[in-house]
Formats: C-alpha cells, sequence, structure tokens
C-alpha cells in the first residue's frame, strides 16, 4: 500500500511516497477583468473571464476573490473555486450560483476585479496506480478542473447529486473521460444513496493512493470517516465565509490537525485525516 | 516645477514618509499582502495585536457582513511575542516604510513585559496599545473602557520603552476623552481611535448568535460617523497627535479625519475590499493638496475646527 503524505503531516504518517502540499499562491490583483456570462439554469451562471496569466498560474483547488459591486453594501469580496481553466485562450472559467445579494449582483457585471489565484489546491503524486475524485453537488465545479489536470492518470469519479436531472458540472465531470460512478438520493441515476456510501462499496475492494474531494460539509465528512476506517489518504476542499482571502484577516478558521487553520491561505484544500469536524 | 506637497508627518516620535497606515489586524504581518501592493510605500504598518503567548483565537465563525460593515471576533489569534520577533520582524525590517507592534496583555504588568521585549528590535518603530479589543475574555476593552486602568496600562509600558506609544482607544464607552486624557497624562506620545464598536448578529434560521464568540467589532464605513465624531473630540481635548480610523474606504473619508483633527489615518476593512486601497488613498490626499496649492499636509490638519 502507498500512503501519501503531505510535508506538514504529522510524525504518524509512515510515508513511502511524500509529496508536499499545494503551493502557496502568489495572487495578483486584477481590477477590470472582462467577463462573459452563461445563464446554465435558474440562478446558476458560467462566467468566463479573460485573464491569460491567471489561466496560466491557476491549480485546481485554488480561488478567486471577486469583488461583488462597487459600493460599500455588499462591502466584502466573495470567493468562487475556479472551475476550469483554457490557458491556450487564456480564459477562466467560474460556476457562480446566485443564491444572494452579492452574486446577484455580480451576473451584471461586465468586468470584474479580482484577487488570485489565491490558496493551497490539490496535489498528487506525480506517478500514481490509482486516484479517486469525489463530487458532492455544485462541489463538482473545482473538479473539473481537477480532472483536466488529471489526464494520464488512472481516475475514477464519483458525484453525488439529489436527482438524475444533473446539475451541469456534473455532467462535466461526467464527461470528463474517466470511468464515471454517480449517486442519486432518489435513485434516479446509478447508486440509489449517497455519493459516500457508494464510494465505500467501491473502495472495499479497490484502493485509490489519492482521494480528492469537494462539496457540502456533511458529505466530507462523512467521506473523511469512510477513508478513515479504509485508512485511505485524502484531500478535502473546505469553505467558509472570507475577509481577505489571503490570511491576513484569520477569519476563515477551521480546527485542523489541533489548532486553527485559515481555509484561504492554509488551504482550501486539506488533508482528510487532518480535518476535525465539529 | 511643481512643487510636491510634504506627506511626511510626525507622531509622538514616530516619523513616517507619508500619513496612510493599514491598521492592525487587517494586514497580518505584511508579508501577505506582498503580491498585491508596493509596501514600500505605505505610510506605516501596525501589525496584529501581539500577545506574550500564542493565541489561537475564537471558535469560527469568526466574521459575519452587515450592511456596509464587518463584524469580526477573531480573539487576537497571534503566534506571540517571540514568534514574531524570530521570524517575522527579521523580514518586516527591511520594509521602507515603519512598522508599529500592537501589543496586548491581560494585565499592565503584561503590557509593561511585551513593552520591554521590542524595545530595541530592529524594525520597530513604535508600539501600539491595545486596550481596546472587545473580543477577549480578559484585557483588551476591559481597560479602555476605563480611565484610570487605561493610564494603569500606560504608565506600564510607559516605563518599560523609549519608543513612541501609541494607544488606541474603544469607542464603546460613555467618554472617550476621559480615556484619552486619561492615556495622555499616563504618557502616552499618541492615541489612535478608534477600535471596532462592539456588536452582533443573530441567525434567525438557527436561532442562535451568528459569531462563535456571540459579540464581535464591528468596522467598515457603517462606523465612519462615529469615528469621526469621536476623533473630533478627543483633538478638542488633547495635545498628542491622533491617527484616525474607522470606515476608511477613500480619500474623501481620510480627509475628513484629517480636517477633524488626525494627523495620520489607517485603513482597516478597506484593505479586505481593495489591497491597493492605501495607496489610492494616499494618492487622492496629495492630489487634494496640489489642487490646493498646500504645502504641507499639517495644515489641514483639524482645520474643520478653526
Amino acid at each position: 500500500m502507498i500512503r501519501i503524505t503531505f510535508s506538514t503531516a504529522s510524525a504518524a504518517c509512515w510515508a513511502v511516497v511524500t509529496i508536499s502540499k499545494g503551493e502557496p499562491a502568489q495572487g495578483a490583483h486584477i481590477p477590470a477583468v472582462p467577463v462573459q456570462k452563461e445563464k446554465l439554469a435558474d440562478g446558476l451562471y458560467l462566467f468566463t473571464l479573460e485573464a491569460p496569466r491567471l489561466a496560466e498560474l491557476a491549480r485546481p483547488g485554488q480561488f478567486v476573490h471577486l469583488r461583488v459591486g462597487t459600493t460599500a453594501d455588499p462591502l466584502l469580496r466573495r470567493p468562487f473555486s475556479i472551475h476550469r481553466v483554457d490557458r491556450a485562450r487564456g480564459l477562466v472559467f467560474l460556476l457562480v450560483r446566485a443564491t444572494g445579494r452579492g452574486t446577484g449582483l455580480l451576473t451584471g457585471a461586465t468586468r470584474v476585479d479580482l484577487l488570485g489565484p489565491l490558496g493551497r489546491g490539490f496535489a498528487w503524486p506525480a506517478q500514481s496506480s490509482a486516484l479517486a475524485v469525489v463530487a458532492g453537488g455544485m462541489g463538482a465545479a473545482p473538479l473539473v478542473f481537477l480532472l483536466q489536470e488529471l489526464a494520464g492518470h488512472e481516475v475514477r469519479v464519483f458525484a453525488g447529486a439529489r436527482s438524475g436531472s444533473l446539475f451541469p458540472a456534473l455532467h462535466e465531470v461526467a464527461g470528463a473521460g474517466f470511468p464515471f460512478y454517480p449517486a442519486t438520493d432518489d435513485g434516479s441515476l446509478g447508486f440509489a444513496g449517497s455519493v459516500t456510501d457508494l464510494f465505500r462499496r467501491e473502495t472495499a475492494g479497490w484502493r485509490p493512493d489519492l482521494t480528492m474531494a469537494c462539496g457540502p460539509p456533511a458529505m466530507l465528512r462523512s467521506l473523511c470517516g469512510v477513508l478513515g476506517e479504509r485508512g485511505l489518504a485524502g484531500q478535502v476542499s473546505l469553505e467558509s465565509h472570507m475577509a481577505c482571502g489571503v490570511g491576513a484577516c484569520q477569519g476563515c478558521a477551521v480546527r485542523v490537525n489541533g489548532g486553527y487553520s485559515l481555509v484561504c491561505s492554509d488551504g482550501p484544500v486539506f488533508a482528510a485525516e487532518e480535518v476535525e469536524w465539529s | 516645477m511643481v512643487m510636491r506637497p510634504n506627506l511626511a508627518v510626525n507622531i509622538g516620535g514616530l516619523v513616517l514618509p507619508n500619513p496612510v497606515l493599514v491598521a492592525s489586524g487587517t494586514f497580518g504581518f505584511a508579508t501577505e499582502y506582498a503580491s498585491f501592493l508596493d509596501i514600500d510605500r505605505l505610510g506605516g504598518v501596525v501589525l496584529k495585536g501581539t500577545t506574550l503567548q500564542p493565541r489561537e483565537g475564537n471558535p469560527p465563525p469568526r466574521l459575519v457582513e452587515t450592511p456596509a460593515g464587518l463584524l469580526n471576533a477573531i480573539g487576537l489569534a497571534n503566534p506571540g511575542v517571540e514568534v514574531l520577533i524570530r521570524e517575522k520582524l527579521p523580514l518586516l525590517a527591511s520594509l521602507a516604510c515603519p512598522v508599529v507592534v500592537n501589543i496586548a496583555g491581560e494585565t499592565p504588568a503584561e503590557f509593561g513585559r511585551l513593552a520591554q521585549r521590542l524595545s530595541g528590535v530592529p524594525g520597530v518603530a513604535a508600539l501600539e496599545v491595545n486596550v481596546s479589543c472587545p473580543n477577549v475574555a480578559r484585557g483588551g476593552m476591559q481597560f479602555g473602557t476605563d480611565p484610570e486602568s487605561t493610564a494603569d496600562v500606560v504608565r506600564a509600558v510607559r516605563a518599560s520603552t523609549a519608543l513612541p506609544v501609541i494607544v488606541k482607544l474603544s469607542p464603546n464607552v460613555t467618554s472617550i476623552v476621559a480615556v484619552a486624557q486619561a492615556a495622555q497624562a499616563a504618557g502616552a506620545d499618541a492615541l489612535s481611535l478608534i477600535n471596532t464598536l462592539w456588536g452582533m448578529a443573530i441567525d434567525i434560521e438557527r436561532q442562535k448568535p451568528v459569531l462563535g464568540n456571540v459579540t464581535g467589532g464591528l468596522s467598515g464605513p457603517a462606523v465612519k460617523p462615529v469615528a469621526l465624531r469621536c476623533l473630533w473630540q478627543v483633538y478638542e481635548a488633547v495635545e498628542v497627535p491622533l491617527i484616525g480610523m474607522g470606515g476608511i474606504l477613500t480619500a474623501a473619508d481620510a480627509l475628513e479625519f484629517i480636517l477633524a483633527g488626525a494627523s495620520a489615518v489607517a485603513l482597516g476593512t478597506a484593505n479586505f475590499i481593495d489591497p491597493g486601497a492605501a495607496l489610492a488613498v494616499l494618492a487622492g490626499i496629495e492630489s487634494y493638496l496640489l489642487e490646493r496649492d498646500i504645502e504641507d499636509l499639517s495644515e489641514l490638519v483639524g482645520r474643520a475646527h478653526r
């Protein structure tokens, strides 16, 4: 068995393959990025940003911090994970769900003010025999970028949704060219139940070197439980409200490995075994 | 040739190349922002509140956005003064702009020890005495809401250092003037104001307070009128120079504080919205002076009182 550890992990890990955690970002402030928007569904938009340098620098799991208005209210930027990039055309794609007043304002803009790329993304071994990617709902968004970068690896893709009328990002992870394992709560597509239960079933006889996941907190929590039961290494991408996005304000603290870490600059991707769920 | 106005200011012995600082707790240890702006061009950097021992801070959630404002309850999360000296200040000593260390103790004696420990450390230009943090169980605002307790802390710091001592005041008081006068009488070289306003928010779905710490400190444009009123009153009551802060986003905001009596200003929450905000404010102040043929910024300080 190959055990993946992080350079920052506790000494208890017995490392056969050691990979360093994703490098910290050297983000930039780009005040006026041209953006085109396509409405994919009610309240869901695909943003296409013309940002060649960002496309070049960004790594899967990293995010951008967007200013949503030009007035003092709403005040703070909003973080969005990078959905995928087209480096040849210098484009960066975001999936934006317009749920609140801030994200609602964004859908009217023709240019956006962004900081990015920010955070530490996923990191996987250059040589692996098997990788798993697990998506829960909207958490599929950044995993499309990850799957782009995993070309050439043996990857199985697990994705959970409420129903088979799949969220667009799930179509994209399904179409990434890897074996696809869907799970739906209503059983209308694939496994009837949670993606975590499906993952548990599939890993009874198959051991990925590394599992990389993004999704709602409850799903990631139960996935971390399964990884622990099976003794499998994993990385999970967490979300938090943020102010600065660069590690200065310490507002986005989560409990990791016996202390607080910052989602914006220590994460958003963390070692599954280190996350302490409250 | 147009003469550039003089923007350098002397804040109780702390000489700043220009009057625009970044406020404690909003700029980390400065290096976090290195790729977003030219930090050397700032008037100065005030570091995150530093305690004798490391503090991990309050349980999350630590932030909530409010109308034109931000409530935070970070809880003075910091690595402690020894790590600051060993790992952070050596990097900051090479900055062109002065670095001010914000210190927070639970007793006057702790403040004194922090001041002593930081005196003579390369890269430390002044101390800002935090008697106004609303997010800690002991110390913080407990001191800054009482003139006598404030004076006790300031005396302990004054006796322990030759560095310029700036006392950061809380707005959560009946009379900020009384606290300001007590700080001045106890030996403060300058005052900075205001710290955040004590507030809270409730999640009506969970039917619980939003913040892990229940209450927090409000900052951002929402607090600016309160900050300005505090500064106005304190300017009329003390002799020492003032650093104005509280909701400054633009040069116009900063100029209001200067006209009310601030010799320098600090940007806090604005850094989160635009990392370049402090430099934009500096450029705006300079333009304002040039347009009006004002040769020295000091001519503007407190002018609205005259």
